[in-house]
């Protein structure tokens, strides 16, 4: 009944979804903690652009890392002399995942900064911590059940990622074939009785994984 | 309680991840097939065949339009064999220069059929003039500016002078096997793809096949092509492919295997 | 350690600007004035937590703010201990961790630390089951474990009431007698920088409208209607079971026994309106403290009092017009000061002023 593709989708997902999180952790949560801090010209500029692969097409994206990462392109086996290999990979994957749930953590990750009190801050400061002790000792402390959250979120997203992962990655099984694009290819060759099981699937991994997120979201919210 | 669960559940997942994250490379010999969607299950049946001979190495296959795979073949040097539903994509990919060893001429050949969903009351056709009627408001085919099913198609519709009432009917799909899905869903009322396609399912009725000397021509094409793969295996993946047993199960599925020149 | 601090400063806040200067030696500093007048901003300045300061800040000869020269050093640089209104606890550290904060070497001071506030049976507490009287004294207990070299307190007592503010304040004589760093405290309640405080600034939409010693410049009027509390030293010269003896500089005023041994400093509150005055001395009274005084100077109208020279010290009386009128007071008179024993409330002993 469980047959290897599945297994295989199930894997590939999850790979991808964690390799995802990892490759965006600490550029979302630096750029969430600067955000939350800094007020600065352009602020907003910075803010919109982080946010873009909520709002465009993530076929658009893939269409950007595809032109990229090309035989000829920018990021190309031509222009640097060496393969890569990103397109048609779960390394593709993993960066379209990555780029499409980067805003998210970022945003989550920001909140969280922003509910750590700056005055708690200002008196670690004021009783001798050095900048990197007050992030390590007070601000990480009182932020982590939030920042947990936001990496759950990041995650939860890429587990259902397609637009951008089918362009950059395709749609090979047991290379690049998740639960989302198997549901894709399940409906292009109507194998009906697969769609359901990757659907159900993904919905039982992406409840949980929200799930979890928000009873962090919550204990962040009680802590401080 | 439910802290310490969610924190096992947590380091569970991590390490589900670490483990999963190990296994990233592909095992030490793999082949990489791109083949034209309407070929998925007689490819299959081939993948069989060459796992009980040299059970070492992997097939991966990548199915999609051929009009998709010569994309992805010029923007990548991922496939070591290519499998074309027709020469115009083949051409493609020998002019980005990624062939490595062609295979013959006119390898496979199909055969284009009208199909219907199941539920409608449509049986043989006698004429393929039943195709402008208005009782089918909808024309599923593979996209026909590019892939190579729906161009099939539309240059037999386009001999029948059939083409320039139908064209606003066209819903594109993105291969052939999308185009069958949409008439198996009923979501179109007709259909044009291969025969082999129709054969695989049971949702769908063949009301009219396109005689073949009507039909255009369709030549299916393969060729090793440079990939990641050594040179000598992609050859012999290429030789399995052309060999009497692989073209049983081609002829098996109801492809036309044509004779060398 | 020569403790001189002194500051010019300018900072603008909503409806006024802040501009003051002072230069004092104090072991402990003393800011009054009603809520808004700046007391929080001018500690926030010293502290280093207000950019917009401008002008002088030096501390023991170090340059904390110079605004002609670009100086200005960040808070983590200026060896100050500020203890702010909210008290600012780490909540996700326990008593002893938050203690520990600002001192990472040095166990010894912190368990000193904790047996002076006796704050020790706290020490694995989450900060967050503390009562207001318990954070108090933690928040002091950081400041003081980061070895400052001046403590800042805002309102270290804000918002515990009148007879728990009484119970504390030992607790920060007893910090400044065996820590020794010196002080700013800002209150808004008169007794306790009385108490506490060797100099005290009064400030008034941001500006400095008095400044010197408690007893010089505090007196009841004013803005303060929470009665005002006369603040008294002296050396304890006897006890007995009940009571003890304070001698004020010749006149000794016998107070209720608390804890005080003969030889110690007690410090003794006495509100003004719990004097009684007399022209002549007299007799039957239930009161111990019958005290020769003389008349210092007098205010009328509707909040009329006294001010007597009682040993050496001032003492206010709140009393009527009409009285001041039939007893014919006026400065220079002789009178006697009437005061109920159980009137007198130690603040605190011990120590030497």
């Amino acid at each position: 009944m469980v047959d290897s593709a599945l297994v295989d989708a199930l894997r590939l997902t999850l790979q991808v979804a964690a390799g995802s999180t990892a490759l965006v952790a600490l550029p979302a949560l630096a750029l969430g903690r600067f955000l939350a801090r800094r007020e600065f010209r352009g602020r907003s500029l910075v803010e919109a652009l982080a946010a873009l692969p909520l709002y465009c097409p993530p076929t658009a994206f893939g269409f950007l890392l595809l032109r990229a990462f090309r035989r000829d392109g920018p990021l190309g086996a031509q222009a640097l002399g060496f393969d890569l290999d990103v397109l048609l990979t779960w390394r593709g994957a993993v960066l379209a995942s990555a780029l499409m749930s980067f805003p998210l953590v970022v945003r989550t990750a920001r909140v969280a900064f922003e509910n750590v009190p700056p005055r708690l801050e200002q008196m670690a400061a004021s009783l001798g911590a050095s900048r990197a002790q007050v992030l390590w000792r007070v601000t990480l402390p009182l932020a982590r059940n939030g920042l947990i959250a936001a990496l759950l979120i990041g995650f939860s997203r890429a587990l259902g990622e397609f637009g951008a992962t089918v362009i950059v990655a395709g749609n090979i099984p047991g290379r690049t074939q998740t639960l989302a694009t198997g549901i894709f290819d399940a409906l292009q060759v109507g194998d009906d009785a697969r769609a359901v099981q990757l659907a159900g699937l993904s919905a039982l991994l992406g409840f949980v994984a929200v799930w979890t997120s928000e009873w962090f979201l919550r204990r962040s919210r009680s802590s401080v | 309680m439910l802290e310490r669960f969610l924190r096992a559940a947590a380091a569970l997942c991590l390490s589900l991840c670490a483990l999963a994250c190990s296994s990233d490379a592909p095992p030490p010999a793999a082949v990489q097939v791109f083949a034209a969607a309407s070929l998925r299950d007689a490819c299959g049946d081939v993948a069989q065949l060459w796992r009980e001979r040299r059970p070492q190495v992997e097939l991966v296959f990548n199915f999609g339009s051929s009009a998709t795979l010569a994309q992805q073949i010029d923007a990548t040097r991922t496939a070591d064999l290519f499998l074309s539903a027709d020469t115009a994509q083949m051409e493609l990919v020998r002019q980005s220069g990624a062939i490595a060893v062609e295979g013959p001429a006119r390898w496979l050949s199909n055969q284009l059929v009208v199909v219907v969903p199941a539920s409608s009351n449509d049986r043989e056709w006698t004429s393929a003039d039943e195709l402008v009627h208005e009782r089918f408001p909808r024309l599923s085919l593979a996209n026909p500016a590019s892939v190579p099913a729906g161009k099939y198609a539309r240059a037999w519709l386009e001999a029948q002078g059939s083409w320039s009432a139908l064209e606003a009917r066209v819903v594109p799909a993105v291969d052939v096997r999308a185009a069958l899905a949409a008439v198996e869903n009923a979501a179109c009322e007709l259909g044009i793809v291969y025969s082999t396609d129709a054969a695989i399912s049971k949702r769908v009725r063949v009301v009219f096949r396109v005689p073949l000397e009507q039909g255009p021509r369709i030549e299916y094409a393969i060729a090793a092509t440079r990939g990641k793969a050594p040179a000598p295996l992609s050859r012999e993946v290429l030789e399995h492919f052309l060999s009497p047993a692989a073209e049983a199960c081609f002829a098996s599925r109801g492809f036309l295997v044509r004779e060398r020149d | 350690m020569s403790n001189t601090l002194e500051f010019q400063l300018t900072l603008p806040l909503t409806g006024f600007t802040l501009a003051l200067e002072h230069a004092t030696n104090s072991r402990a500093l003393g800011v009054v004035g009603p809520s808004g007048s700046g007391k929080s901003s001018l500690v926030e300045a010293l502290a280093g937590w207000r950019r917009g300061a401008r002008g002088r800040i030096r501390f023991d000869g170090a340059t904390w703010l110079d605004s002609e020269r670009g100086v200005e050093l960040d808070a983590a640089r200026r060896a100050v201990g500020y203890v702010p209104q909210d008290q600012l606890l780490f909540p996700h550290l326990d008593v002893e961790a938050n203690l520990r904060f600002g001192c990472t070497s040095d166990g010894a001071l912190v368990e000193r630390v904790l047996r002076v506030l006796e704050i020790e049976a706290l020490r694995a507490r989450g900060v967050a089951t503390l009562s207001g009287g318990e954070r108090q004294r933690v928040a002091l207990g950081r400041a003081l474990c980061a070895r400052p070299q001046l403590l800042l307190l805002d309102e270290p007592f804000g918002a515990l009431d009148r007879p728990l503010r009484r119970r504390i304040l030992p607790y920060l004589l007893r910090a400044q007698r065996e820590f020794g760093a010196p002080f700013v405290l800002v209150s808004h309640d008169p007794t306790e920088i009385a108490a506490v405080c060797d100099e005290v600034l009064v400030l008034h939409e941001g500006r400095v409208v008095a400044r010197g010693a408690p007893s010089q410049v505090l007196a009841p009027g004013g803005e303060l209607d929470e009665g005002f509390e006369n603040v008294l030293r002296g050396r304890v010269s006897a006890v007995s079971a009940s009571s003890a003896s304070v001698d004020l500089g010749g006149v000794a005023l016998e107070v209720p026994r608390a804890e005080l041994a003969p030889g110690e400093v007690a410090v003794v509150s006495v509100r003004a309106d719990d004097v009684l005055v007399a022209r002549t001395a007299p007799k039957g009274l239930s009161a111990r403290n019958v005290l020769a005084a003389r008349v210092d100077s007098l205010v009328r109208g509707p909040a009329a009092r006294l001010r007597v020279e009682l040993g050496a010290q001032p003492l206010w009386i709140e009393l009527t017009e009409a009285a001041i009128d039939e007893l014919e007071l006026a400065p220079g008179a002789a009178v006697f000061v009437v005061v109920k024993t159980r009137a007198c409330r130690v603040l605190a002993s011990g120590g030497s002023t």
